[in-house]
Order: structure tokens, then C-alpha cells, then sequence
């Protein structure tokens, strides 16, 4: 995990160099022309005469202190500016995971249980659309739907008081969840298909317990497993959409941060928006290797 | 792309390494019999003509203006209406197959391309190319890939071809990884050690041993890849960072449809569910690639 953490560091911080342009001027870009002299001694100042290796020290002891720089659209903290709206983008995805986790579980189990009948169908053609609709587009047709049609849903925004919030959040976390329903109700259904033909599960049932018990009790606590390293495995891909649908319904969280930063040229809150997915996505492998001993006792005892 | 790659890296010990004669023809009758793999041929191949011959096809030019005749609801010259300048809604959804196709199609077809032989080299002879492609591997999965697209696009400048140059950075890397994973289970297989033993070159047995056993593998990843390019490439234009107005493009038709969503919701709905309907039918040929191909899911 260190090195990985290092090595985002280092890739971020490349970005940063990769950007073309003079940091300088697209610092002042706003302000007025600045003399050669100017621009030189702003540089001597900010440190960008330093060789790379120098700049890149003092970016690291900067990180770990919290300092990501300054903003050159809003001129505040870009640490700042993202702890801002990080909870907000915190709360979408959790939503969407729980939703992801509510919806795809049961239809996944019981296609597998019910396999090859008509609810298995249903499930596989639900699930194959999940994964070829754009995510983005079916938020739009949400909106569309619930909130110009029968306007039962804010469309745009957050909601300041917590029902107001909770209304507008709807819309947003649906749509978000789209983007890993049809591949966890997949993984749902085969990981359970799988532990189903298992010759410990044949054994329960060759000793008469009841099917509810068996498909419940024995199977699905190995079952949930791999979902589980499904789901997590792609909460990367989660945080990615949310960039999109934070975009489609302004929701103000850091991925519409980075994306209307990029229009500003405002880089240094793009690079370090990047640096937080980033830490974000290596903390929830974390937690779910801690989260797997607790779950699969053979982890813990090896 | 993730999930089928997770099956997939676990598949690759299971090739059909028999019967090189009959196999494909196994494939393409597997491939031809099966209704939902037809569908998607014929659709993809309407689409493919609907965008090789979208100057013939499309009753309008699709970026002429006319201030006369804007924001026209569904009619009879007009199949989906027209935009806030007056361009056919339906001349442009035609052209934008042009772009989605072509987008979707070079950006897989290059990524693979790259990602296949790096991966080989990687796989067979180990070493410090190994190394550097799976630490680089490593990195790359620690970002959100929509994350690192976006911020590749914001270092070369939002523009379609800076796009599918970030696409193509990201993608070869899916690529060298399943191909590594597949090549290093290879070279321990016996007829690899036995053409080994029997004085075959380097050069050769990767061509003529390890490359043809990666093949249908690379084939079926490949096609999903491509709907999932469309996907992403989509998204990207939606947020302006790809095409660039007034491409007529699927994406950045959806973000311009934006501002008419409550008076012409019909310009927010085609263009989706163009998208929707070319990635479905690139999936349906993909789920058939992979039955035909994989001999563990045959019969």
C-alpha cells in the first residue's frame, strides 16, 4: 500500500509537470500582463527554478501537511475547496453502493435459485441492459421522467433542508447505481449458481434440512464473497461515474469540482481532485481486505 | 471491462489447444446459429452503413444552420426535430454513428494492438519489461479510470483526437495485463517446453504458439471493449471533453439537448438510445464470440 500511495503521489505530481503552459501564467492568466521580471521572481518564490526532484520533496511535505496549494479560480485552499464537497460525493456513493446491494443481491439470488425460468431471463435481460445503457443518459431520462413529466423530484441541485436533501438525492444515486446493478446481479447470480453445486451444500441436503436453510444458512455466506470483492474491486469504477452524474444533475460534489476546474484551468484542484479519488479507491481495497478476515474465517486463521 | 477480465485471466489455462482445423468453423456456426448474435450482427452492420453512407443516408446536412426553422417538434420532415439552430435532429444522429463507431472501433482496435504484444513480451520474457508493465499496471488501477481519462484530456486539451488519445493510453494496459496472465500459464504448458526442446526460436514460438492460443481470448475482450470505448467516449463528449461542438456526436448532442430538455425531450431521448442500442448489439456479439470461442462454456 505505501509504495502505491507513492507512486499516485509521484504520477499526480507528474500531471501537474505534464500540464503544458507556464504555471506562472496560468496563474495570472485573470490579472494583467506581467513583466519577464516579475514572472522570474514569482517563480523563485513559488520554488519552480528548484530542480524536479527539490519541487517534488516539498510537494510530498506539503501533502502530508494538508497544503495542496491555492486555487486560482475561488483564490481559497485547494484542500480546502475539496474537503468542501468531499462529503457530498462520500454520501452519493455510499447511496449508490447501498442501493447496488439492495437491488442486485435478491434478483441475483433468485435467478440463480430459479434458474432457467422465466425470472432468470427477466434478471439476465435487466442485467445485460444495465451494463449497456450509458449511465449518464438514463440519469437525463430520470430526470426527464420524474422530475419535468410528473415532477414528483428535484432535477438539478442539493437540497438545503434534510428532506429537500434527501428528495434531491434521489435521482442522482439511482442513476449512479446503474452503473454496477447489471454487473453485480451477474456476479450474484453465478457466485451463487457456483456454491449451489458445492458438495457441502448436496451434503445438507442429503441430510434433509429444508431448502430455506440450506440455499440461506449454507449457501449464501460463501456466496457473498466474491460480490463482495466484485463490489469493492469496482468502487473505482463508481467513483468515475459519479464525476459524470455529479455533471448531469449539479450535484456539488468533487467531481463536478474537477470537471469545471478543467474549463477554468484551474490544474492544481484537478491534479489534487485526482490525488483524493485515488487515496479513496486504495482505502476501500484497505478496508476490505480488514473486512474479508472478519468475514471468511479461513483468511483469518491462515 | 473489469468484470471480464476477472473471468477471463482464470479462463486463459483452458484454451482449446486441439483440433486448429475445424475449430474456427465450429466457432462461426456456434456464432451464426444463435438468435441474439444475429440480431447484433445485422444491427451493427446497418449501423455501419449508416455511418459509411451518412452523406447519402441523411435527408439534411447535419451542421447546416437555419434560423427559420428552429426548434421544430417530430414531423414528417423532420423525424426527431430540430436544435436551437435548426439542425435536423435525425441528419445528425446519423453522422454521430460515424464518430461512435469510428472512436470505438480504432481505440480498441489500437489498444489491443499495443496491449497484446507488450503483454507478450512482459509475459514470456520477464524481467524488467515485466516489471515496469505491471507496476504501471498497479498504478493505473489505483485511479478511477473516468478520473484519469478526464484528467489526461485536461494535460493534451479537450478535443476528440486528444480523447482517443487518453483512451488508448488507459485501455493498452487492460490488455498487457490479461495477456501476461494468459503467456505466463502458457510457458509452462508442455508443447510450449516441447518447441522449446525442439530448437524453436523466441520469435517463433510466440507467433506461432503463444499468439494463437491468446487470439479468441483477445477477440472477445476486444469486441467488449470496444462498447465499453463508445460508453466512456460518450460520457467524455457529454462533459465537452471530447468531441467538440458542433461535431455531430452522440455525446455532446445529449449535453447540447440539455438546454431544450423541457420543450423537445425527444432531443435528450435519440441520441441515448442510438447509443444504447450499438452497445447492446456489440455486447450480444461479444456474449456469442465468447460461447463460440470458450470451449469451457461449449456444450
Amino acid at each position: 500500500m505505501i509504495p502505491l500511495v507513492f507512486g499516485v503521489t509521484t504520477a499526480t505530481f507528474a500531471l501537474i509537470h505534464l500540464i503544458p503552459g507556464d504555471p506562472v501564467e496560468l496563474m495570472m492568466s485573470n490579472a494583467r500582463q506581467l513583466t519577464q521580471e516579475e514572472i522570474h521572481r514569482i517563480r523563485e518564490k513559488l520554488g519552480l527554478n528548484d530542480p524536479l526532484p527539490i519541487q517534488y520533496v516539498r510537494y510530498v511535505t506539503n501533502l502530508l501537511k494538508g497544503d495542496m496549494g491555492k486555487s486560482v479560480r475561488s483564490r481559497s485552499a485547494v484542500s480546502y475547496e475539496i474537503m468542501q464537497r468531499l462529503p457530498d460525493t462520500v454520501i452519493l456513493t455510499v447511496t449508490s453502493i447501498c442501493l447496488v446491494l439492495v437491488l442486485a443481491l435478491p434478483i441475483g439470488i433468485l435467478s440463480a435459485l430459479k434458474r432457467g425460468t422465466w425470472i432468470d431471463t427477466l434478471a439476465m435481460t435487466f442485467a445485460l441492459f444495465g451494463v449497456s445503457i450509458p449511465a449518464f443518459w438514463f440519469g437525463i431520462m430520470l430526470m426527464l421522467i420524474f422530475g419535468l413529466h410528473l415532477d414528483w423530484l428535484p432535477t438539478v441541485g442539493q437540497g438545503k433542508t434534510p428532506i429537500e436533501f434527501a428528495r434531491s438525492l434521489i435521482l442522482p444515486s439511482v442513476t449512479l447505481s446503474l452503473i454496477l446493478l447489471g454487473l453485480v446481479t451477474r456476479v450474484a447470480r453465478s457466485s451463487m449458481l457456483e456454491v449451489l453445486s458445492l458438495d457441502y451444500v448436496r451434503t445438507a441436503r442429503a441430510k434433509g434440512l429444508g431448502a430455506k436453510w440450506v440455499n440461506f444458512r449454507h449457501a449464501l455466506p460463501n456466496a457473498l464473497i466474491p460480490i463482495l470483492t466484485v463490489v469493492s474491486g469496482q468502487f473505482a469504477s463508481l467513483l468515475g461515474g459519479a464525476v459524470l452524474i455529479e455533471k448531469v444533475f449539479g450535484w456539488p460534489g468533487i467531481g463536478r469540482l474537477a470537471v469545471d476546474s478543467i474549463f477554468a484551468r484551474d490544474y492544481l484542484v484537478v491534479t489534487n481532485t485526482v490525488l483524493v479519488f485515488a487515496v479513496m479507491v486504495i482505502l476501500v481495497n484497505l478496508a476490505n481486505d480488514i473486512l474479508y478476515c472478519y468475514i471468511d474465517p479461513r483468511i483469518r486463521f491462515q | 471491462m473489469a468484470e471480464h477480465i476477472v473471468d477471463l485471466a482464470a479462463d486463459a489455462a483452458f484454451i482449446e489447444l486441439t483440433e486448429p482445423k475445424s475449430f474456427f468453423y465450429k466457432a462461426s456456426q456456434q456464432l451464426f446459429g444463435k438468435k441474439q448474435a444475429i440480431l447484433g450482427f445485422v444491427v451493427l452492420i446497418v449501423l455501419v452503413l449508416a455511418a459509411i453512407f451518412a452523406e447519402q443516408i441523411a435527408p439534411y446536412d447535419p451542421y447546416k444552420t437555419n434560423y427559420a426553422n428552429v426548434k421544430q417538434p417530430p414531423s414528417a420532415e423532420h423525424f426527431i426535430g430540430t436544435d436551437e439552430l435548426g439542425r435536423d435532429g435525425f441528419s445528425r444522429l446519423i453522422y454521430g454513428a460515424r464518430i461512435s463507431l469510428m472512436v470505438g472501433v480504432s481505440v480498441s482496435a489500437i489498444s489491443t494492438t499495443v496491449g497484446v504484444a507488450l503483454g507478450a513480451i512482459a509475459g514470456y520474457f520477464g524481467g524488467v519489461i515485466d516489471m515496469i508493465i505491471m507496476r504501471a499496471v498497479d498504478l493505473f488501477m489505483a485511479f478511477p479510470f473516468l478520473v484519469l481519462a478526464i484528467a489526461l484530456v485536461a494535460v493534451f486539451g479537450p478535443s476528440l483526437f486528444n480523447m482517443m488519445l487518453a483512451l488508448i493510453l488507459l485501455y493498452w494496459i487492460w490488455f498487457a495485463r490479461l495477456v501476461r496472465g494468459m503467456v505466463l500459464t502458457l510457458r509452462e504448458t508442455e508443447f510450449i517446453v516441447g518447441a522449446k526442446a525442439a530448437g524453436a526460436s523466441d520469435i517463433s514460438i510466440i507467433f506461432r504458439h503463444i499468439l494463437p492460443n491468446v487470439f479468441p481470448v483477445v477477440v472477445v475482450q476486444g469486441s467488449f471493449s470496444v462498447a465499453d470505448a463508445i460508453l466512456i467516449a460518450a460520457g467524455l463528449s457529454y462533459l465537452g471533453l471530447g468531441a467538440q461542438p458542433p461535431t455531430a456526436e452522440w455525446g455532446s448532442m445529449l449535453s447540447n439537448a440539455k438546454e431544450l430538455m423541457r420543450i423537445l425531450p425527444v432531443l435528450s431521448i435519440a441520441p441515448g438510445v442510438a447509443i444504447m442500442i450499438t452497445v447492446l448489439a456489440i455486447n450480444f456479439i461479444g456474449d456469442a464470440l465468447r460461447d463460440a470461442l470458450d470451449p469451457t462454456l461449449r456444450n
